[in-house]
This record gives C-alpha cells, structure tokens and sequence, in this order.
C-alpha cells in the first residue's frame, strides 16, 4: 500500500511541475523539430531547432537606413515562445549599442508562419546579424 | 526533548538559509525572466524600439538638405495607474534619434519650461564686466526647434474569467512640424499583459 501512495505521489508531482511552468511545452523533449536553417541564410547567427527561417531580405530606404524583413515558421509540432533579435555593425564591423537590437518575444503555434520587419539605426549600420532564442 | 527541539531549529535555519537568494545583477540585454504587470523596463524599450524604427522607416526625420531637425519634446501625459516617469520613454528615444544622425533635441525649449535652464541663466552673464564676453554666448544663437515630440501613455484593465487580469497599455506618440502645426507622424505600440487577478497593477 505504501509502496502505491509513493508512486501515486510521485506521478503527480510529475504531472504537476510542468504546469507550473509557463513556457514547459516549448522545451518538451524528444518533439520533432528540423534544423533552422541557419546555414541557408548567413545572417542568421544562430537559432533553436523549432524555429525554421524562410526568407532573409533587405532593401535600402531613400537615406540608406537598411530595413530587413524576416520570415520565420514554427516547425515543431507544440507551440513555440521565442524571441528574435537583430544585432547592427558600422562600417568598421563593430556592433551597435542600440535599443533595437533588444530582443523581441513572439509566440507561434505549430506550424504558424510570422514575418518580422525590422529597421536598422540609420545610415551607420552597414551589417546585421540574426538571432533566436527561446523565451523562459 | 529540547535537543530535538533544538536540532530540528538547525536543521530549519540551515535550510532557510541555503533557500535565500543572494541578489543578482540583470543582463538587461538578454533578460528572458517573466515580465511584470505593471510597466517594466522592457515595455518602455520596446515602445522606444518601434516608434523609432517607425520615424526612420516612413522618412520624416530625412532633412531635405541632410542636415539634422531640431526635436523639442512637448507633453508626455502619463494616463495609467502607475506612476512613471515618461522620460523613461522619452529619453530612450532621443538617444536612439541622437545616434542616427537626423535628430538632435534642444533643451532649451520645453512644453513645462526649459529642460536645461542653464543656457538662459549664461547668457545672463551678458554685459558682466567679470567675464571674457568672447565665451558669452550671443543674442540670436539658440536654434528654435522644427518638431515637437508629444503623447500618452494608457492604461486600460479588463477581467478576463474568474481570476484573470487583462492590462493593456498604449504608447501613443505624435511628431508635428512647428511651422504647420501638422502632425507628420504618429504611432501606437500595444503592449497587452495577462496575469493572476491578484497581481497589481497600479
């Protein structure tokens, strides 16, 4: 009987400490999930396996202020809150200290494609560097 | 007995002791820790973020000559239940615009008075025998500006269910061109949070 109770107890817990965490089903182990496709676009630094890029593309506005526009699909087969964030250099190769390169949470549920557009910080940027990373 | 009492007192002490956290600066570059339901730092970036890549992008801050336009920032009315200082908000942008090259703002001319008296308290020194007049600066040097920045900030609080909290907040912000009066840009960002009912907001 108490051999029971300790492994009823156990399940429970088991079964209670992922709901406790917002986020758990994102980092579910053993879910399928196919490579990011980092390596199809060399401006994406790094990304999470539930995440695959779809298009990388950029254009000069009429003062050369660079604006990317990035599409991104959830290939894993749960939800996915992540994050994304694009790191601008000068002309010298030197990473900008600028608030746009803040992180930006989104959320996406399986199989849900976004596209992000985002604006760099003027003429001084002349390179970006794409990142993903999953939110807590 | 007490030697029971006492040991299971240690034991409790050891425990709380080990479970204290010790504090920890925040990596606010990276920080992925649970948001708050009130305004925290990263709302106020994130409002600062978009209504800065939404000036560069629509190209008003594009002086047709490639100079800089000189911002003077107007009322930022704070319109939740908390209070903020806007300047969290509107320092970030100017520092954001500063650094593109486009915008530089004065502080001589503000909606609530000058936000540096200095640069009329100086130019008291006019006429003052006490000082070399070559470093005094001149009748008709101030630059007045070309734009005013203004807006608000909103809070609005729903019941989502029984114990659910909907927060929403509007970072609503205008640029309007002085000569014309003309608002030439203006921009929302949402930011919307769901919590425990229980959490505050205010």
């Amino acid at each position: 009987m108490k051999h029971f109770i300790r492994i009823a107890f156990i399940s429970l817990l088991a079964t209670a400490l992922p709901a406790c965490n917002g986020t758990g089903a994102a980092g579910a182990p053993g879910a399928p999930a196919r490579d990011g496709g980092s390596r199809l676009f060399p401006q994406v630094a790094s990304t999470i396996s539930e995440i695959k890029v779809v298009s990388v593309r950029d254009r000069a506005l009429e003062d050369g202020t660079t604006q990317v526009a990035i599409a991104f699909e959830n290939v894993a087969v749960y939800a996915v809150s992540a994050a994304l964030s694009v790191t601008w250099f000068d002309v010298n190769d030197f990473p900008i200290k600028t608030t746009l390169s803040n992180w930006k949470e989104f959320e996406l549920a399986s199989g849900e494609m976004r596209e992000l557009v985002v604006t760099g910080p003027g003429q001084q940027a002349s390179r970006y560097s794409i990142a993903f990373r999953k939110s807590r | 007995m007490n030697k029971t009492i006492l040991l299971a007192a240690c034991v409790a002490t050891t425990f709380a002791a080990g479970c204290a956290s010790t504090p920890q600066r925040v990596d606010t570059r990276s920080d992925s820790a649970p948001t708050t339901m009130t305004i925290d730092y990263r709302d106020f970036e994130e409002a600062a973020s978009a209504a800065v890549q939404s000036m560069l992008a629509s190209g008003v801050v594009n002086h047709p000559g490639g100079g800089r336009y000189v911002l003077a920032i107007s009322r930022i009315t704070n319109d939740t239940m908390q209070r903020i200082d806007t300047d969290q908000l509107v320092k970030k942008i100017r520092i954001e615009l500063l650094r593109t090259g486009k915008v530089v703002t004065t502080t001589a001319v503000g909606a609530n008075g000058p936000e540096d008296a200095m640069s009329y308290q100086a130019r008291e020194l006019r006429g003052n025998d006490e000082f070399n007049q070559s470093g005094v600066a001149q009748k008709g040097t101030l630059q007045a500006p070309d734009l005013s920045l203004s807006g608000k900030i909103m809070q609005r609080n729903h019941s989502v269910g029984r114990n659910k909290t909907q927060v929403e907040y509007f970072f609503q912000l205008s640029l309007t061109d002085i000569k014309t009066g003309l608002a030439i840009w203006e921009n929302e960002t949402p930011i919307v949070k769901r919590g425990s009912g229980k959490t505050v907001s205010w």
